[in-house]
């Protein structure tokens, strides 16, 4: 594989990241979940998901009822063959777990987040 | 249109956005204004401008004292067609409404983000490069919800709102 | 240089600017400063460093303890030539001085952003591939302004710091 056929790679998978933040986000969960395989292995805040009915219910749990805003920074993908890659990042999250903001008038303050 | 194609609008698109900023940020306002279409539609803190003349007031009205910087992230460009784009991203403000980096004597004391906001943007190419045609900004999360900053005001005053 | 070639180049030498903010964080410092020239000039938090050896002590001295996260973003890279390239960019800093995360049965707490800096980097293309030749940051924005951080004072100690007394 050429440096070139890797940034590609690199590139699509950095978007596929934020792609699935930016569904979250808007609460498009089943299109989130879409962007997992059927089989993924999923582990964050202490808990283990297997596959994509169980993410799409951890995510309808976690972020249905608030606002979040995961801000994706720092990716590092690095492409293992043609069909594969690894991807780290950090993660700035603001969370206002009891307030939609489609619900407010007017935006939330920060102090009433979790970060 | 294949990938290729649309991995290099993607990569222009979100170029755009990143210069747009570092120029705000240090208030080159004409540069920034540049990146716009001459027929700008531009909304953000509940202030309307159209065209680069008024969004470059704006600016200049809304940053041209204190310090800013937007921190973005999370660009997401999909490519419509050769010459259209739509790219949502957001950006966490840090800023001071009272000191200027450029004079003050060391950092200045922050608490922490400012606003976090949601942008969509719709993008055209043109002869001098991919330039924001559209822009809207719903702010999600606010420091100070009840304290106005410069722009809300100018735009305020001016009838913009 | 086409459009195209000038992409190939941005894309690596924000990869580049990634990849050492990775390194750094986890205290993998010589991968860190692998991705440096030799000879690289480096300013930082008033203290100026020459070389890589000189920054790999640094590096151990100022963020071999506490914890550090460099949320790096708005990376704006400017290509000069084939082999040379400027980049841009901002980093938001959050920051324990005395906890380490590998340690701590919990997340840290946080605070909030203790640092938010300009970045500027000057980028050369290398046999090995592009390597950060000069650097320098401003710190913009922080939190508790009188603390000096670990670098602030090792650099003072061992007379790094251009313009000390």
């Amino acid at each position: 594989m050429n440096r070139n056929e890797e940034r590609a790679i690199e590139w699509d998978c950095e978007q596929l990241l934020r792609r699935y933040y930016n569904f979250v986000h808007g609460r498009e969960f089943s299109k989130a979940v879409a962007l997992f395989t059927p089989d993924a292995d999923w582990h964050a805040l202490g808990v283990d998901l297997k596959g994509r009915e169980a993410i799409l219910e951890g995510l309808r749990s976690g972020f249905a009822a608030g606002t979040v805003r995961h801000t994706v920074t720092g990716t590092v993908v690095t492409v293992i063959d043609a069909e594969n890659a690894e991807s780290v990042y950090c993660n700035s999250v603001y969370n206002a777990p009891d307030i939609r903001i489609e619900d407010r008038e007017t935006p939330i303050a920060m102090e009433e987040t979790r970060r | 249109m294949n990938r290729e194609e649309e991995r290099a609008i993607e990569w222009d698109c979100q170029k755009t956005m990143r210069q747009y900023y570092d120029y705000v940020d240090h208030r080159d306002f004409d540069s920034a204004a540049n990146l716009f279409t001459e027929d700008i539609d531009w909304m953000s803190h509940g202030v309307a401008l159209h065209g680069r003349k008024e969004l470059r007031d704006g600016l200049q009205a809304a940053l041209g004292e204190g310090t800013i910087r937007h921190v973005l992230s999370n660009t997401v460009v999909n490519v419509i067609d050769e010459d259209n784009a739509e790219l949502d991203e957001y950006h966490t403000l840090y800023y001071s409404a009272d000191q200027e980096y450029e004079t003050v004597d060391g950092p200045i004391a922050f608490e922490g983000p400012h606003r976090i906001i949601d942008c969509f943007a719709a993008l055209r190419r043109t002869p001098e490069g991919w330039r924001i045609a559209k822009r809207r900004a719903p702010i999600i999360f606010r420091h100070d919800p009840n304290e106005p900053v410069r722009l809300e005001t100018w735009g305020k005053k001016e009838g913009k709102t | 240089m086409d459009r195209e070639q000038e992409r190939g180049i941005e894309w690596e030498c924000q990869k580049i600017m990634r990849r050492y903010y990775y390194h750094v964080d986890r205290r993998e410092f010589e991968k860190a400063a692998d991705l440096f020239t030799v000879d690289v000039d480096w300013l930082s938090h008033g203290v100026k460093l020459d070389g890589r050896d000189e920054l790999v002590k640094a590096l151990y001295a100022s963020l071999g303890d506490g914890t550090i996260r460099h949320v790096l973003t708005n990376s704006v890279t400017t290509v000069v030539d084939e082999d040379h390239a400027i980049c841009r960019s901002y980093n938001t800093l959050y920051y324990s001085a005395d906890a380490e995360y590998e340690e701590a049965d919990d997340p840290l707490a946080l605070e909030g952003p203790h640092r938010l800096l300009d970045s500027y980097a000057e980028l050369t293309r290398m046999p090995e591939g592009w390597r950060i030749s000069k650097r320098r940051s401003l710190i913009v924005f922080r939190r508790d302004p009188d603390e000096p951080v670990r670098l602030e004072s090792w650099g003072k100690s061992k007379g790094k710091v251009p313009g000390q007394a």
